[in-house]
């Protein structure tokens, strides 16, 4: 940088910060033999006054451009004749082209539609391809809160054109604003948008670009949502973004940002910002005008702000209420619901639009939601998970051991039981982490960076007597958790400690309570077995299905597989352990699908063990042919096959006569 | 080239190349993404409301993750990208001023506009005149010409474009000011 400007830029600066009336004489004594950088600051600070008053024009002037769509100078006017409509005046410019108001005027009938009218050649081909879909696609939705596609075709200069239900509203964001609608309100909208989305997608048509300025409300409050302009059909091979241009990046996922396949649950992700921002009045990740912070969202798959956290002053009154009212009503649940909706992970968010939709619903009513918070325990959560995995593989090298690869069958059938499991689990966990952590003279206290999973459990345990020592039966229940989550994360001579406590606690309870007794028998058979000390578990078995005998006989057939498992790992006589296997088939199990061909299969492998080659390979066959059609069955819904292909591969090789061990 | 053989090698080293004053390594990395660069201008032709103006994120998004891939863990890298995205802009958007000043039928192609200088945009002529500007301003002052750079072409805000630039907030307040007085003189003189 040359010297004069490094003296013209220091003066502009120092002269700027001079009071009016004395920045002329200022500036001409620090000038003084230097009239050349006197000229140039004078021009400069001149430049600078008038940049301030053209901005200040600009500015009253570009809300007044904003006001109107700013779009005519380029598209025809009203007055066009196109197909067999009038234009009567220009509604919009939209995305996809403009959209007028217009009517019929080949006088068949008196109607008023709105019509969207786009110049194939300003698009390309890419468009009038997406034009084409639109219409299919419009034509084959009917529903109450999407705009009815009337009519579509080509005007003879060769635009394209779509005649729609012409609907005299407002858009959302707008109507919510002027009706400084209450949180209630809001959700009474989003629920029917909802709706609508949820019948777009059982009809395979993805909206791709749901945004407040797509739906519109009616003076009745009806919701209609518009623009199907790049809906893809789900069944379309090729579901790709073909052109990132269409999309409105404020409401789009981050799949959809990286150009990935769209599907359902993008359309989810865009209902979850509009939501979030229908509560909150603001966009879940900062500034929507901040390039960084768009940028930071697709790069760095930034995670939403805390929706309570986001509500302003401003925001608050615009819901009628006031800023620490709202927040409490944000707060919880309606978060839940909505930074699910908002997962940056597809598999983390509703599955279908109509699960949110429900929950939404349930928070109306005051009833417990199905989504769960995202908050300090989610960390303990994904630890289990990720532990449930490690239980996984104990349950299998279980199996291994025991001679009976085959049983491989049941990965997936076991898998959802300690799914079910994980849930309440998870549930429980929810309640320890957060008594854990706000009890201000918990031992976690001041750990909080730190926590170990197995410090809560330890903590957990030493308050389960305390907190809940009045009531025996809910003790009862903790403590089976408890020891169940021990044995879970690898620490079964704890979790059976835990059991045994619960039984124990369980005696002082009036007449006993069956199920959690029976739980708690079951679950002290898997701390045993994981032990490796099936004799004990046996007997744990024997006590948990003497229970079943007698309180739930239906269910008998979990605890008459376990104990003749147990019985068959502990060297009882075969014969027995089969007999309680072939009345094990008479209960069948809910939920559990593979019950029989598990069963099966273990019959089968104790026919071979007592030398029985026929009937053992008819059972084992049996048993596979079940597998292989739910594998089936599974894959024609899109999911996994409970892994048939395994247990198939081992007959094969059994029958090839690979030696049984045992 | 292809954008993802660059991707796969040298846009580190071009963007490097770039800010050491090779000039021929903006041409070399514009030519790897001048496809992708039409396709999301031509975006904004069809943009219908100004909370649409969404092409600066895009495009750092874009040409981020299918070039460099996520590479530029330094944070020279970075600032290096930054500015060549927002140089990016600045070449398209002229380049499509010009054709449409050529009497090429072009719809109007919108500069996203920094609220500092919000008159700028207002006649048909200031993208092209904002460019030449800007050659003379860096000419005199490089460092200036990078600031508004960053804030009209790609939105950033101040405090944006002074974690890009390594640079105080109050300088870069201190540059726009006097980059905006100075701009305004040139492309709004005195009658």
């Amino acid at each position: 940088m040359d010297p004069f400007w490094q003296r013209v830029e220091e003066l502009f600066h120092s002269t700027l910060e001079q009071p009016e009336s004395e920045k002329e004489p200022w500036l001409a004594a620090q000038t003084g033999f230097d009239p050349a950088v006197r000229e140039e600051v004078l021009s400069l600070l001149a430049a600078d006054r008038r940049h301030g008053q053209l901005s200040a024009q600009a500015l009253a002037t570009g809300q007044d451009a904003a006001a109107g769509d700013g779009c005519e100078a380029e598209l025809p006017g009203p007055g066009l004749r196109i197909g067999p409509y009038q234009t009567e005046r220009l509604l919009g410019c939209g995305g996809m082209g403009s959209v007028y108001l217009a009517r019929r005027a080949d006088g068949q009938f008196e109607q008023t539609v709105a019509l969207k009218v786009m110049a194939p050649q300003l698009a390309g081909e890419e468009f009038v391809r997406s034009f084409r879909n639109e219409r299919q696609l419009l034509a084959a939705l009917a529903h109450p809160n999407i705009t009815r596609l009337l009519d579509g075709g080509v005007a003879a200069n060769g635009d394209l054109y779509l005649a729609m239900d012409y609907i005299e509203g407002q858009l959302l964001d707008r109507y919510c604003a002027e009706l400084k609608l209450p949180v209630e309100g809001r959700i009474r909208l989003f629920v029917q948008v909802c709706e609508a989305v949820e019948f777009a997608h059982r009809n395979l048509i993805i909206h791709g670009d749901l945004k407040p300025a797509n739906i519109l409300v009616t003076a009745d409050g009806t919701v209609k949502l518009l623009d199907f302009g790049t809906a893809k059909l789900l069944r379309n091979p090729d579901g790709r973004v073909t052109q990132f241009a269409l999309l409105t990046p404020r409401y789009a996922s981050p799949e959809q940002l990286r150009g990935e396949l769209v599907n359902t649950l993008s359309d989810i992700f865009s209902l979850g910002v509009i939501l979030y921002e229908m509560l909150t009045g603001a966009w879940p990740f900062g500034d929507p005008k901040s390039t960084a912070d768009g940028v930071d969202r697709v790069l760095h798959g930034r995670a939403p702000g805390a929706p309570a956290q986001a509500v302003s002053e401003g925001a608050a009154a615009e819901r009628s209420v006031s800023r620490e009212r709202l927040r409490r009503q944000i707060e919880g649940d309606l978060s839940t619901i909505v930074l699910k909706m908002l997962e940056s992970e597809p598999a983390g968010r509703y599955e279908s639009v109509r699960e949110g939709k429900e929950d939404l619903e349930r928070f109306r009513q005051g009833r417990p939601v199905h989504a769960r918070p995202h908050s300090a325990w989610y960390a303990a959560r994904k630890f289990i998970a990720r532990n449930w995995l490690a239980v996984s593989a104990t349950g299998l090298s279980v199996v291994a051991l025991s001679g009976l690869t085959i049983v491989s069958v049941n990965e997936s059938a076991q898998a959802r039981a300690q799914a079910l499991r994980a849930e309440r689990v998870a549930e429980f966990v929810k309640h320890t982490f957060v008594s854990a952590t706000s009890y201000w003279d918990s031992p976690l206290r001041g750990k909080r960076d730190a926590i170990q999973f197995s410090d809560i459990l330890d903590s957990a345990c030493e308050r389960v007597g305390k907190a809940l020592g009045d009531d025996p039966a809910a003790e009862a229940d903790l403590r089976d958790t408890l020891g169940f989550t021990y044995a879970v994360l690898g620490e079964p001579a704890k979790g059976e400690t835990q059991l045994l406590l619960g039984l124990q606690t369980l005696a002082r309870v009036r007449g006993g309570s069956p199920r959690i007794a029976a739980s708690l028998y079951v679950h002290l058979c898997d701390t045993r077995s994981f032990q490796d000390r099936y004799a004990d578990a046996l007997a744990a078995c024997r006590e948990a299905m003497a229970i079943f005998r007698a309180s739930d006989p239906s269910s008998l057939g979990g605890v008459l597989h376990d104990t003749a498992f147990m019985a068959v790992n502990a060297g009882e006589p075969l014969p027995e352990a089969e007999k309680m296997y072939r009345e094990a088939l008479r209960f069948p199990r809910r939920n559990d699908p593979l019950f029989a061909s598990r069963v099966n299969s273990r019959i089968g492998m104790l026919r071979l063990r007592q030398g029985d080659m026929v009937e053992g390979e008819r059972v084992l066959r049996d048993a596979d042919g079940i597998a292989a059609r739910l594998g089936k069955r599974a894959r024609r819904r899109g999911g996994r096959p409970p892994g048939p292909e395994r247990s198939r591969a081992s007959l094969r090789q059994l029958f090839r006569g690979a030696s049984i061990r045992d | 080239m292809s954008a993802a053989s660059a991707a796969d090698g040298d846009i580190t080293q071009l963007l490097r190349q770039w800010s050491d004053g090779r000039d021929e390594a903006f041409r070399e990395l514009l030519s790897t993404t001048y496809g992708r660069l039409r396709l999301m201008a031509g975006a904004s032709m069809r943009r219908e409301r100004p909370d649409h103006t969404l092409q600066p994120t895009a495009l750092v998004a874009e040409l981020y993750l299918r070039l460099a891939g996520g590479k530029l863990a330094g944070w020279e890298d970075r600032e290096h990208f930054y500015s060549f995205c927002a140089r990016a802009m600045r070449w398209i958007l002229t380049d499509h001023a010009r054709a449409r000043a050529r009497g090429k039928r072009r719809a109007e192609l919108v500069l996203p506009l920094t609220p500092d200088i919000r008159w700028l945009g207002e006649r048909e002529e200031d993208v092209f005149d904002l460019d030449r500007a800007l050659s003379r301003l860096e000419e005199i002052d490089s460092r200036k010409a990078r600031v508004v750079e960053l804030r009209v072409y790609l939105g950033c805000t101040a405090e944006e474009a002074a974690g890009i630039l390594n640079l105080s907030k109050s300088t870069v307040d201190r540059d726009m000011r006097l980059a905006c007085a100075w701009l305004c003189r040139e492309l709004r003189p005195e009658k």
